[in-house]
């Protein structure tokens, strides 16, 4: 399709110049469709970026209900801005909440929203752990997997609904907003989960935590996965777990060190009376 | 704008949106489908309203403040970098 479109885009300017009467082309309005497929072929500005995930966050915040425990979402901010702040997106202004969910889940929204389960926070042991799986969300961010996701939906589509987003067209803003809540709730693509599993690993022992955290809540998380119903979502948005211990494996350094921060009492003190959300 | 330069920003509209499309081909057509017809979509029966919105809850979120100083505590007592 997007060959056969490019195909016609270069034939286009091959045509001679007879076969082509520019006094017939209206070139104002030419002019502006060419310049809403540039916006959509580089992108969205961090400012359209961060309107969308507000719309994103504020869609999921009222579906789940937010955690309001203000020393919870101190702590979980602080492992966040840790991380972000070795991260190569440090300027974008993230914040970390905590859904009122018994499922075991996180997800990243557009423009540095950042969501993790009351269910999850259950089962994590550590702080290296919460850091492994916030740096997960957080490589979703960086590497901006909604925005990319939007683009390799449909050229001409995305191409329509990110100038909308540009442009601030309401309509089409919703349909933005639609297509990245169901991009959420379904997950992301293979590729995309595979390479935040190696870049949060990467993260997580640049900010100097055990990198093992997030293989460590994966691997756990897996034990349950036959016998426990609820983590039938997980296993939705997300590849089989051996797929994902092995990303994981390929960017951990053959030796660790023991002693690298795992913060069991830090963790603890703050999460040790979590109880998933019924 | 004259309309030799409306021309010459056409073209070279046109010509960047080919050269993307050929690399976009390239670059993804060994994944699977990753949105439209997302995994697990046909297996989920549960509705999504994604008309609903809390903006207040997002907001009092984004007061949560964390000070440099804070941070720089949190990273030293933890023995992070």
């Amino acid at each position: 399709m997007r060959i056969a479109f490019s195909l016609l885009l270069v034939s286009s300017l091959v045509i001679p110049g007879n076969a082509w009467d520019w006094n017939q082309v209206d070139l104002d309005k030419a002019a502006s469709g060419g310049a809403k497929l540039l916006k959509a072929a580089s992108g969205m500005k961090d400012a359209d970026e961060i309107r969308l995930g507000r719309e994103v966050a504020a869609n999921l915040a009222a579906r789940y209900d937010l955690i309001e425990d203000q020393a919870r979402l101190k702590y979980i901010n602080l492992v966040g801005q840790a991380l972000v702040h070795q991260s190569n997106r440090s300027k974008l202004p993230f914040h970390f909440g905590i859904l009122k969910a018994p499922e075991y889940n996180a997800f990243a929204a557009p423009g540095g929203y950042v969501f993790i389960t009351e269910g999850l926070l259950s089962q994590l042991r550590d702080e290296a752990e919460l850091a492994g799986v916030l740096a997960h969300e957080i490589s979703h961010i960086t590497e901006r997997h909604v925005v990319k996701a939007i683009r390799d939906a449909n050229l001409l589509g995305a191409g329509k609904d990110l100038a909308a987003a540009a442009g601030h067209d309401a309509e089409d803003y919703a349909s933005l907003t639609d297509f990245s809540v169901h991009l959420l709730e379904k997950g992301f693509s293979r590729k995309d989960e595979l390479q935040a599993d190696r870049l949060g690993t990467e993260l997580a022992a640049k900010t100097g935590y055990d990198p093992r955290g997030l293989r460590d809540s994966v691997a756990r998380l897996a034990e349950h996965q036959e016998k426990d119903p609820i983590l039938a979502r997980f296993k939705r948005t997300h590849p089989p777990t051996q797929d994902r211990l092995d990303a994981i494996n390929k960017v951990l350094p053959k030796k660790l060190s023991e002693s690298l921060p795992r913060l069991p009492e830090r963790y603890k003190l703050v999460f040790a009376n979590t109880v998933p959300a019924k | 704008m004259s309309r030799t330069w409306k021309r010459l920003f056409l073209l070279g509209a046109l010509a960047s949106a080919a050269v993307w499309g050929f690399a976009r081909e390239k670059s993804t057509s060994d994944e699977p489908v990753p949105v439209v017809g997302v995994r697990g979509l046909e297996k989920n029966d549960e509705k999504i309203d994604t008309s609903e919105r809390d903006y207040a809850a997002i907001d009092r979120l984004g007061r949560i403040e964390i000070t440099t100083t804070e941070l720089q505590r949190f990273i030293k007592e933890g023995g992070l970098k």
